[in-house]
Formats: structure tokens, sequence, C-alpha cells
């Protein structure tokens, strides 16, 4: 489930013409959010308000182990809108199959210009703080700096830079983080339709840098996607392939939307030099509205028999997340984990 | 006098050796494991070979400080040039990022698609060619077996080998990152391993308590930010039954043998009369034994500070000894019995100072105990049959 502020933050985006899927981190947007979902642990709870339109607020409340909450703050510049948890519209919740548009480039109104938006969040009582500074600098560009205060990291906390430069046909990231000095790129070429009928698909292509300037270590990986558009004929699917050269790391991912209210994904892992490989198959159903609690359920099953399952969805006024992890194989019983969380916005 | 050395146990192919080694390696695969591992390494740290070698270390004695049937103390200087070798098997991550990476909080993360995926390669290390000079100081005792201590850092140098000995950059890398840590497990972990090693030999019972003590589990750190488990409290298994102050308002000197006492009590007046008598105490059981601490020799407590601060709480109301002065005040079971001085460091923080104070002071009033513990001010007065001594007794702590 999607925090509020994450909500709130898309809500950003939306408002100020930015598309956050236009970036290599989210070339496989749509099988991670069906394989990957978190599931919650323990019992949280969630209480957030739009007080006004450029200011909104979140307290959380949770307890695993011990009773630990958080405050956070968001200022934008922009009016947002976002509906209370009574009437909000799941799919925004749970995004599953993102389904691709042709890509558009960044509109550049007038209003939208030095648009941002400040967050900052308080751990109690571990004392941890973490901030989010956007800030659009002109059409193409935004620059995005997160930081996080904690005694307990060395220099007592980090701060990474994002500029994120975006243009319909190809989008770049340079990023800076104080930790190690990381330097990092990341890359988004979109091809352009074939010239004769229209485009059917979109195939982007990506890569992304990194190198630890202080610790001397450096990553990379490359990306292939073909996605449906909305023209295609068929059911609208997405197949997208990863590799990391320097580790030999292979992956594959397949996800397809079957009907309105079932999607299905599977990803299969390779290692080239260590022959390690892992398969994930996951699927996520909605339950339309009116048909007693309006929600999804999704599950994952892993080659060692790992389960995930996460039902997400609204009773009355409040949104339920319940979910937790089963493993038949493990000695000490089958749940491994187990949570849920509660969230109530308006 | 020589130093013989019966090494050959260890060398041939007997089953005393072969157990010998199996034990060995488990108690070390046990200390490497139980500190918190850099986050390269993925896996246990086990133990797939260990070889004490063909020829035994050379032993110089400097200085002998007391020796007896079931005890010796002693200073030495020690030299190893021989064929010893250890082999340590474990899995380390490959991927710089990925280590890099879980070790950061997320919301600062630049998360990366595909860049950290992880790599584990098994890598296997073996240790040969161990040159060792330095000072050692070993103490023997029937009661808590074998205690060493090295003075100064012993290694002079050491090879190491491993699967990436091809690459020379790794290598020097490992080569530099063991040397450090076998001087460390040299100065803190082989004394432990040794005395240990020892204990079971001849004690079993008390080794049986400190191998309770030592599989206690070690907590990883992790950046989650988990906040520590409460502190439970390993104390009370350590705590005889006999000395521990008990709930009920019993008289506690009931547990205790009078004629014992009152032997006692002479023992602490010859300190003040200077007799030379000293009467066997029977059918006692030794504080080394009954209390569990891990113990340390040193040689530099003086006795006669013990004594003062000892006397000067006794000459009080006999309510409570300072606290703060509990550290270097010697209990009267071993000041009494030999010159022999040990001093009790249990590790930071473990033992509360729990003390047991039995008031065996001639008292005016016949018959008038005043046994009180010492964190506590409330005495219970109690009244023991033919009681006119007292002792005080304190407990290991720090």
């Amino acid at each position: 489930m999607l925090d509020f502020m994450d909500l709130i933050q898309t809500a950003f985006s939306t408002a100020t013409h930015w598309d956050p899927d236009n970036s290599y981190s989210a070339l496989n947007l749509s099988s991670t959010s069906l394989l990957d979902f978190p599931t919650p642990r323990g019992l949280r709870m969630h209480l957030s308000s739009l007080s006004t339109p450029h200011f909104a607020t979140s307290y959380t409340l949770g307890s695993l182990n011990v009773i630990d909450g958080s405050l956070s703050y968001l200022y934008s510049s922009v009016p947002l809108a976002l509906s209370p948890s009574s009437t909000l519209d799941l799919r925004l919740l749970s995004p599953g199959y993102r389904q691709l548009l042709p890509p558009s480039p960044p509109t550049a109104a007038e209003t939208l210009h030095a648009a941002t938006l400040l967050y900052g969040r308080m751990f109690l009582p571990r004392g941890t703080l973490e901030a989010l500074y956007l800030r659009r600098l002109s059409p193409a560009h935004q620059l995005r700096a997160t930081a996080v205060s904690d005694a307990k990291l060395r220099h007592g906390g980090t701060i990474l830079f994002t500029l994120q430069h975006d243009t319909a046909k190809y989008s770049s990231e340079y990023l800076y983080s104080s930790d190690v000095s990381l330097l990092g790129w990341r890359g988004l070429y979109n091809f352009a339709a074939p010239s004769t009928g229209e485009a059917l698909g979109r195939l982007s292509a990506g890569a992304e840098l990194y190198y630890g300037v202080l610790n001397k270590s450096a990553g990379m990986s490359t990306g292939l996607r073909y996605a449906t558009l909305p023209s295609h004929p068929g059911i609208p699917l997405t197949m997208t392939l990863t590799l990391n050269p320097l580790m030999g790391h292979l992956s594959a991912t397949y996800a397809v939307k079957a009907g309105k209210s079932l999607s299905l994904a599977s990803r299969f892992e390779f290692n080239m030099y260590s022959y390690e490989s892992d398969i994930v198959m996951g699927c996520e159903m909605w339950r339309p509205r009116g048909q007693g609690a309006e929600g999804v359920l999704k599950a994952r099953i892993g080659q060692n028999g790992a389960v995930g399952l996460l039902w997400e969805g609204r009773v009355k006024e409040l949104l339920f997340s319940v979910g937790g992890l089963v493993d038949f194989r493990r000695r000490e019983g089958p749940v491994k984990v187990l949570g849920v969380e509660v969230a109530y916005s308006s | 006098m020589a130093f013989n050395f019966n090494w050959s146990p260890l060398t041939g192919n007997s089953t005393t050796s072969s157990a010998f080694y199996e034990h060995a390696k488990s108690l070390l695969t046990a200390a490497l494991n139980k500190s918190t591992k850099p986050p390269i390494i993925v896996d246990d740290i086990l133990v797939d070979d260990l070889n004490l070698g063909e020829s035994a270390p050379d032993l110089e004695i400097l200085e002998i400080g007391d020796i007896a049937e079931d005890r010796f103390r002693g200073i030495f200087r020690m030299s190893y040039d021989g064929d010893a070798c250890l082999t340590l098997r474990t899995k380390v991550q490959a991927n710089p990022l990925n280590t890099y990476l879980s070790t950061t909080p997320s919301f600062t993360s630049p998360n990366p698609l595909a860049a950290s995926s992880p790599l584990t390669i098994p890598v296997q290390i073996t240790l040969s060619h161990f040159r060792l000079s330095g000072f050692v100081i070993l103490v023997f005792s029937k009661a808590k077996g074998i205690t060493l201590v090295f003075r100064n850092d012993p290694l002079e140098s050491l090879k190491v080998s491993s699967t990436f000995d091809s690459i020379p950059f790794i290598a020097e890398y490992l080569q530099k990152e063991i040397e450090r840590q076998v001087r460390r497990l040299f100065q803190e972990d082989l004394p432990v391993a040794v005395h240990r090693l020892s204990l079971r030999l001849w004690n079993p019972e008390y080794a049986a308590s400190l191998e309770e003590e030592a599989t206690a589990p070690a907590k990883p750190l992790r950046y989650e930010g988990t906040s520590d488990e409460a502190d439970q409290d390993p104390d009370d298994q350590f705590v005889n039954p006999l000395l521990a102050p008990s709930d009920s308002s019993d008289s506690p000197s009931t547990t205790f043998s009078q004629k014992n006492l009152l032997k006692l009590a002479s023992l602490v007046d010859a300190q003040r009369t200077l007799s030379l008598e000293t009467p066997t105490i029977s059918d006692v059981v030794f504080r080394a034994w009954a209390s569990g601490c891990y113990n340390n020799t040193t040689w530099d407590r003086a006795d006669s500070s013990a004594n003062a601060s000892h006397t000067d709480g006794s000459s009080e109301n006999g309510d409570s000894v300072e606290t703060q002065s509990m550290h270097s005040v010697r209990p009267n079971l071993t000041t009494m019995h030999s010159s022999r001085h040990i001093s009790t460091t249990g590790a930071p923080g473990r033992r509360k100072k729990k003390h047991h104070v039995v008031d065996l002071r001639k008292k005016k009033e016949k018959g008038d105990a005043t046994p009180t513990t010492a964190t506590s001010t409330s005495t219970a007065t109690t009244t023991p049959d033919s009681s006119e001594c007292a002792i005080d007794d304190g407990f290991c702590e720090r």
C-alpha cells in the first residue's frame, strides 16, 4: 500500500506534469509491483490529512517489538488535491500493472515555474530525521535532494542529490551521494515508433553506472523493455530484460494484464558465474466495488516455496492492508511474518 | 629447570588428538562467529582444518612467581617457528555496491535497478608459516586451569593464501586484514579458548558453567534501528544459592558451618595479631567454583589495600561495605588461603554488585548477628544460635 506521503508526491508529479515512470529505475515497475510487494510487519496505524491544498501531515504508530512512530509534514508550492480515504481510488493506492502511454514531453506551463515540495519525517523514539526537497528547475529538469540524519550513521547522516532530465525521447539522471561520494548516472532511451502504421508497442533501453569514490566500488547494469500501448489488440503485456555484466546477473520478467481485475507476472533470474537461479510468480486479483469489501489480493510464490500474501482494501472509511509471509518448509511454523496496517486520511 | 613439551599426542593420528582437534575447531569456530561480522561476509566462518604442527614452541623461563604441586605461575619468552596451519572457509559478497547499500538507510539509497544484485563467492583462506615471538604469562592451577596472557603482540609474520591469490589487490588486502585479526585473536580470544580447554580437562563442572555463558547469542547490528531487547539478567544463574541473599528472613548463618565460620574469624584476626597459625578449613566450596566468573590473574593487585578497605568496612556498624571500593576488596577466603592473588574480572556489565554480608565479629551482645546485603540499607536482624563472629564476603564485581 502506498503511503499517504507517496500518494501526495504522485499528485505533485501529476500536477506539475512530470512523468516519474520515464526513468531507468522504473523499467520493470509493472513486475516489481506484482512480485516484490512489501508485506506489513506487526501492527501499524496511519493517520493523515491534506489540511490545505499546500500542506499535508501524517502520523504513524507501529508496534513491532517496541512501540514506535513517526510524524511527517509536507509543503507544496503547487496546490494539490487528493480524495479522502473513504472515496480514494484504490488503484492509485496499489498500482499493479502499469499501462504505458506513448511518450510525451513534460509541458512548460508558466505556473509550474519553480514548483517546490518540502517533506520532513521524524521517527520516534529512534530520533531519525528524513527530509526531501524537490524543485522543478525547468520543464525538463528537476532537482531532488533526500537526506537522512541519524546519530548511528557515519558522519551523522547522508544526503543524496539527483538531477533529473526528461525529454520524451530520453531521460537521464545524475546522482551524488555524500556517504561514500557515490556518483551515479542513469539513462533511458525510448525508441521511435516505426514509421509504417501505428505503434503497438514501445521499446526502451537503458543503463546505469555507479562509482563510489571513497570505497572504490563500482556497479553497472543495462536493461531492455518492450511494453504494449493501449492500441494493442491483444492483452497488455510488458517484457523486460536486465543484465549486470560485472556480476553476471541476468533477469527476465513478463507481466500481463489478463483481465479487468486480474494481472499476472513472473520473473526468472540467473547468475552466469555462480549458476544460481530463481523464479518468482505472482498475481493480483481485484474485487470490484459493491461486492462486500472492495480490495485487491496479491500473492507470490518463489521457487523454494516461500509464499507472500497481501490483501489491501477499504472497509467503511479505513484502508486496510493485511499480509504476511508463509513458508511451509520452516521448522518453527509456517507463518514467518504477519502484519496489519490501518490508514485513515481526510 | 627445563620444559618438556609432549607434542606427540597432537601429531599422531590417535583418537585423543582427533578429539582434541575437533573440540578445538568447534571452540575456534564459535569464537570467530561470536562477534559481529563485517557485512561483506555473508555466511558463518567455519574452520576446515586445524593443525598444530610437528614442533612445539620454544619457551625460555624468565621468572617464576609461584610454584607448588597444584599450581604454577611464571613469565616466559616464547618463540615459535613451526608448521602449524589453519584453514577457514566462508562466503563473501562480491558486489561492493550490495555491501554498501545494505548498511545505508533506504531513504537516501540511489535504488539501483540491477547494479546491486548479489553474488556470493565461497572463499577458503589458509594461514600458515606462523612466526611468533613474545612474552607470555602463564598461570596454571588445578582448580582454575591454564591461563596464558601475552604481554606484547606476539605475531611477527604469517602467510595468508586464499582462493583470491591470483588477484594481487585482494590478496594484499586479505593479508593485511587477517594479520590484524590474528593479532587481536592472540591478545583476546586465545587466552579464553586455552582456559576453557584446560578446564574441560581438569574441572568439567566449572567448564560447563562457562560454556553456558559463552553460548549466549551475540546480537548482530543492522541499520533498521531496532531497539535492543531488554537486558536479561544472566547473573542469576551464576549466583551461588548458598551465598545469595534469600528472600525469606531465614538466618543465612544456618547455611554456613559454624566451625568454619569460627576458623575464618580467627584467620581474620590473624591479620591483626600477625599470628602465624593457619587453621585448615574443611568441607568448603571454592569461591572460584561457586561464582562462575571468568578469572584472570594479575600480579600487581596489592593485597594490603584490599585488607585496608576490608577492615574499614568491617569496623563500621557492619552495615555495608562501600560498593565503590568493592573491586579492590579481596574476598577473605582467597586471601587467607594462599599468597596467590586472583582477581575476578567478569565481562563488563555482566555482574550486578551482589554482596552478602554476614557479620561475624565478636559483638558485645551475644547472639546478635546482622546479616545485610550491601546493596540495600535495611538490616535484617536475626538471632542465630551462637554466632559471635562475622565475616565480610564480597563477590566478584565489575
